[in-house]
């Protein structure tokens, strides 16, 4: 079989996979850049009559959708860094130090991922209103680190146990400290582990309802996937035309980010056999 | 330059020994090599030296300071890993510098000493290069150079040969005794290939199930073995043995009978206690081939083997399988009955019971 042949198959047997892919963005775009009255159209097209971005600017600037994505990108930024603050050291101990009730500590851990964030949700409240955070994106982001850290350390420390032990031992030998060498030898080969853990947090923290919802009751500071879901059912009618507007948006950075790191992506997710 | 000693040294994971009671003395500018089987202990060892692993028991010092409870960090000995581990995503220069600016040396400094390292070991057209886009036997080199370039009290080497070919790895072999002599260094050498341990040690030491069976000169260890396991483990062909009877004639001068031969060999040199189970043992080229009449014993030809310069002739001598090295081309066939002949010096004589020399 020829090169181009075999090609030619390939992006045939993927392209309903492709299809099932694009459709969701495509539909976005489409009713996005589309006027109210061609959304309900009879007569459907997938290209709308002209380039109408009006949905975006009304979104942005009178449902303040901007401050709701920037507050998504602070809460969801905030929270896979303290999560790698957190899971970095913990992963690293689990796989490099002795530690009493390892075993117990990494069950524990599992443990965590059976009970859904709703069950929660209740007490969560309770506590962050005792100490006065409600309304505080600091609580979103430090209920979202909690909950995605356990995953993060599970992630990190299959990733860490695929390091050679000699090499940090080789620059314990020539001098190195436990945290010089585990920051200038261990940390830069893990890059590619720590990428992809971080980016499942911040996927996971963006994606985030209910708990933005419940620790949020301010309009100002709620996320974007809460102000969506505001879109639908706050108003008389729903208005499709703004909503795609607005998942288009916030799936932007998602995107955006996934196409950067594509290459450390391949090469995390190939390892360790964690999700 | 440094002297390393390990007195009644024992390391034990839970009830599993590893290492029992192993005093060692290494001397300044000395090449010492730990062989031994796999699992005997001989790479933990040098894992204690190197402060990489703790000890449950004895004492380690460095020229006279007890070095039990420093890190690796700070015993200041440079160590060749097995698997080389140098740090992939350091090019050839990073690696070898590493240690010179963990150590907070000049820029200036670093690139006169890494330069220096480069050129002894021919690695000047790799400085740019990732470890992954060198091969074998030249991250072999880097890892040394990155030892080299601090100029360590004492060198370890964990064998640092055995992920080479054979051809390759005989060269390295001359390349690092050859840098041994330049720069003189304390070294420890831990190798499962005796031919390594050897040509390259000025002294060997031999480990067992954690303890140290013997330790000499090669020569030494190769012609006066203390006992049946280091008279096995040194040498190839290995020695051959087989169970005898030492007795005495009608003079009462004693003669050693193997069990499955009629003759009597004469050993006047030795002094024990006769009329005892013995197991003696003899090296594949002490022996030479001669008619069966002419033969101290007789043995049937089973395999031969030209590797070129020499012949290994398998024969069959009762029930023990022996192999007999010869210098000469033998032509000899599947089933031709021989005769062996060898000196008496030659003759090596362990206890059947506690298996130690005793001749």
């Amino acid at each position: 079989m020829t090169k181009a042949k075999r090609s030619i198959l390939c992006w045939a047997a993927l392209s309903p996979l492709l299809v099932v892919a694009i459709f969701p963005y495509a539909t976005m775009l489409s009713t996005a850049l589309k006027q109210k009255d061609e959304v309900f159209a009879v007569d459907q097209s997938w290209l709308p009559r002209g380039l109408y971005l009006d949905n975006f600017t009304r979104l942005l600037f009178e449902r303040n959708f901007g401050q709701a994505v920037l507050n998504s990108l602070t809460i969801s930024l905030g929270a896979t860094l303290l999560s790698l603050a957190v899971a970095i050291p913990a992963a690293y101990a689990l796989t490099r130090l002795s530690v009493p009730g390892k075993p117990f500590f990494r069950n524990y851990l599992l443990i965590t991922q059976m009970i859904s964030p709703i069950v929660l949700i209740i007490g969560l409240f309770r506590m962050f209103a005792y100490f006065g955070m409600i309304n505080s994106q600091t609580s979103v982001i430090i209920a979202h680190s909690a909950f995605y850290m356990a995953f993060a350390v599970w992630m990190l420390q299959s990733y860490f146990a695929t390091i050679p032990r000699e090499l940090e031992e080789a620059a314990w030998l020539d001098g190195a400290s436990r945290f010089t060498g585990f920051v200038r030898v261990f940390l830069p080969l893990c890059l590619p582990g720590v990428v992809v853990t971080a980016l499942f947090t911040f996927v996971s923290s963006w994606n985030e309802y209910a708990m933005s919802l419940t620790f949020l009751r301010d309009a100002s500071q709620q996320t974007a996937p809460v102000q969506i879901a505001f879109l639908t059912g706050t108003l008389y009618q729903i208005e499709w035309e703004m909503i795609m507007a607005a998942t288009l948006i916030a799936s932007l950075p998602v995107a955006i980010i996934f196409a950067f790191i594509q290459k450390y992506l391949i090469g995390g997710l190939a390892l360790g056999g964690v999700k | 330059m440094a002297s390393i000693s390990l007195a009644n040294i024992s390391k034990r994971f839970g009830s599993l020994s590893v290492l029992d009671n192993v005093s060692i003395d290494i001397r300044d500018r000395e090449f010492v090599a730990l062989v031994g089987p796999s699992g005997c202990g001989k790479s933990t060892l040098l894992r204690i030296v190197a402060g990489l692993e703790s000890i449950s028991d004895g004492e380690i010092s460095i020229d006279g300071e007890v070095v039990n409870d420093l890190g690796p960090q700070k015993r200041d000995l440079a160590m060749v890993f097995q698997t080389y581990a140098l740090y992939p995503h350091m090019t050839t220069a990073q690696n070898m510098a590493f240690p010179l600016k963990l150590r907070g040396h000049s820029a200036l400094e670093i690139d006169k000493a890494v330069g220096q390292a480069a050129s002894t070991l021919h690695l000047d057209d790799l400085m740019d290069r990732l470890p992954r886009a060198l091969s074998g036997g030249q991250r072999q080199r880097v890892a040394m150079g990155r030892a080299m370039v601090r100029e360590p009290r004492a060198f370890l080497f964990d064998e640092p040969l055995s992920n080479l070919d054979a051809k390759l790895r005989s060269h390295m072999r001359l390349e690092i005794r050859q840098l041994h002599q330049a720069l003189n260094a304390t070294s420890i050498y831990v190798t499962h290939d005796q031919v390594e341990a050897m040509t390259m040690a000025d002294r060997i030491v031999v480990m067992n199930r954690g303890r140290v069976e013997q330790e000499g000169s090669p020569i030494e260890l190769f012609d006066r073995p203390a006992n049946l396991f280091v008279a096995s483990f040194l040498g190839s062909p290995t020695m051959n043995m087989a169970d005898a009877v030492l007795t005495t004639d009608d003079e009462g001068k004693p003669v050693l009978s193997f069990d499955a031969q009629t003759s009597r060999i004469p050993v006047p040199a030795f002094t024990g206690a006769p009329n005892r189970k013995v197991i003696a043992g003899l090296r594949p080229q002490h022996m030479d081939v001669v008619p069966p009449d002419e033969g101290m014993i007789q043995a049937q030809v089973q395999i031969v083997e030209n590797t070129g310069c020499e012949t290994n002739i398998v024969v069959a001598i009762g029930a023990e399988t022996w192999t007999v090295q010869s210098r000469q081309r033998q032509r000899l066939a599947q089933g031709d009955v021989i005769g062996l002949i060898f000196r008496e010096e030659h003759i090596h004589l362990f206890d059947h019971g506690s298996q130690k020399r005793i001749n």
